[in-house]
């Protein structure tokens, strides 16, 4: 464990002039800030019709990861989207933030090829994550995916709605715009069975690993007025990552799960299969 | 991981045999009371005002007892109770101290209790009082507990640290001083590590005994691992007596 601090810190040092660590942009913004970006998100939702899956069966999943870091290869969100492609309840797959672990498109845009691709046999829908926004990238995610607050609904057979919220935390703030969407969203919540929300910044700071120290999470205040938003909506999952490690939480009633890494440093990468069915349940699963 | 929770609890009992040294100056009061007007503005969740006040007891040569309460308008009720013991005094003047400290935060409008234990190590100088240590914390929903919720969330062993540099010496005669402060917490909020406060303050003493104190800064998020960006400001204005 001391090696890989001792890494991290000579990495910050060592990559300063190459495209790896955005050094300047963990202590200035080197991107756009939270609320202007969210504000391009939900101009984009305004001309284009919100996503609505409909007959999809009153029991079915959904295949969850992040932190894929690509660098290259794509070997392990290729297996990741055919699991969930494979898996005959499955109907989509969500991938939570940090696609990229450099500068420039290439990341973005190989996880368009593969969500484009055979490997996915459904669609796959994706959140903005921190090492997203280093070296200004976020204009090759919004390129290639256009939005990153907004909700998917899912409309069964036998006639009930699941919501699917998706929120922009790359900058360790959902921001005032997006937390009013949020709370104008979750009063319509007693129209839909279940309310999964989707973000990439981990709200808790419960343990420590080479990734999370130090990390950065909400500030208290957002911390807190997000949770309560979650308990008093009854929201039935609340997904994170941004840590690299398995976690779960219950507060207020909500089960606040973090999802692993899935990128190619880390020996036993593993997702998430959320199984929404009259009761919403979930289990990890080891990529390999 | 309930051990270590214990052994950070326990150590400033530790602390208070081996504490000596501060002087107190003859005819001083033990008693300091500040009282501080406060805004409290994030971007995300907008701002609040309230006020907090704090009274410093110095019970022993070399170990003070404090105890302080806040108010933030509808959102935030907190108090503290601290406790410091000096341990060590230079011949310049330099002080190093254990400080122990528990806050417990109740947030009316949104169900929520946070309670964290924190211990520092600090040293004040002439110029300079630095600050590191640890917190642990745990926050509760207990209404929607009650009501058939669930769970606490523990989250411990997050790292504190605040860093101020004075112009003037603090223990010089100098009515005025102002000065700078980085840190991860103030007197009643403590951010996780990687969400700072930068902030100017300043002191004015008056003949009486009375000093006047301010302070502003920014708390940006996000700094270290996500790109850092601006979240909010916050402002004191109050007074010091020692009575």
């Amino acid at each position: 464990m001391k090696y890989r601090h001792i890494l991290i810190v000579l990495s910050l040092v060592a990559f300063t002039s190459c495209n790896r660590l955005d050094v300047a942009g963990m202590f200035f913004s080197s991107g756009t800030h939270t609320e202007d970006r969210v504000a391009e998100w939900l101009d984009w939702n305004e001309s284009h019709p919100a996503v609505v899956i409909t007959n999809a069966p009153d029991d079915y999943t959904v295949y969850v990861c992040s932190d894929i870091h690509l660098e290259g290869n794509t070997d392990r969100v290729e297996r990741f989207l055919r699991a969930e492609g494979s898996d005959p309840q499955g109907l989509f797959s969500i991938v939570n933030g940090d696609i990229a672990n450099e500068s420039g498109p290439r990341p973005f845009r190989q996880l368009d090829s593969l969500i484009h691709s055979s490997a996915a046999a459904d669609t796959c829908f994706v959140t903005i994550g921190n090492h997203d926004i280093y070296f200004d990238c976020q204009q090759y995610f919004q390129q290639y995916f256009h939005t990153s607050t907004y909700a998917v609904t899912v409309q069964t057979v036998g006639g009930v709605r699941d919501l699917f919220i998706f929120l922009d935390s790359g900058n360790a703030t959902h921001g005032r715009r997006q937390l009013r969407w949020l709370r104008d969203l979750l009063q319509q919540r007693d129209q839909y069975r279940h309310v999964v929300v989707n973000t990439h910044t981990c709200l808790f700071r419960t343990s420590y690993n080479y990734s999370t120290t130090p990390a950065a999470n909400l500030p208290e205040e957002e911390y807190y007025e997000l949770v309560d938003l979650m308990s008093s909506h009854n929201v039935s999952l609340f997904l994170m990552g941004h840590f690299h490690h398995k976690e779960e939480h219950a507060l207020g009633g909500v089960p606040y799960v973090m999802t692993d890494n899935l990128n190619d440093t880390h020996d036993a990468p593993s997702y998430l299969v959320v199984r929404c069915a009259d009761k919403i349940s979930y289990r990890y699963e080891d990529l390999y | 991981m309930k051990n270590k929770t214990l052994l950070l609890l326990l150590l400033p009992l530790l602390a208070l045999p081996t504490a000596r040294g501060q002087e107190q100056p003859a005819g001083s009061s033990p008693l300091t009371l500040t009282g501080y007007g406060l805004y409290d503005f994030h971007y995300a969740t907008g701002g609040l005002g309230g006020g907090a006040l704090l009274l410093d007891w110095q019970a022993a040569p070399a170990f003070t007892l404090s105890v302080g309460a806040e108010y933030g308008s509808s959102n935030r009720i907190s108090a503290k109770l601290r406790g410091q013991a000096t341990l060590f005094t230079s011949h310049g003047g330099g002080r190093l101290a254990l400080e122990n400290s528990y806050l417990f935060r109740h947030f009316p409008s949104l169900n929520l209790q946070e309670f964290t234990g924190a211990l520092q190590v600090a040293w004040y100088a002439r110029h300079v009082n630095i600050h590191l240590g640890l917190c642990n914390r745990y926050t509760a929903e207990l209404v929607q507990r009650s009501n058939g919720g669930m769970g606490t969330v523990f989250e411990p062993m997050n790292v504190m640290f605040a860093a101020e540099g004075w112009w003037n010496n603090q223990l010089g005669a100098s009515p005025w001083n102002v000065g700078l402060r980085w840190s991860n917490y103030n007197d009643f909020i403590i951010e996780r590590v990687a969400n700072w406060f930068f902030s100017a303050k300043a002191s004015y003493r008056l003949p009486n005994r009375t000093t006047f104190v301010a302070e502003a800064g920014i708390h940006p998020v996000g700094s270290l691992n996500l790109t850092a960006s601006y979240d909010g400001w916050f402002l004191h204005l109050g007074a010091t007596k020692q009575l």
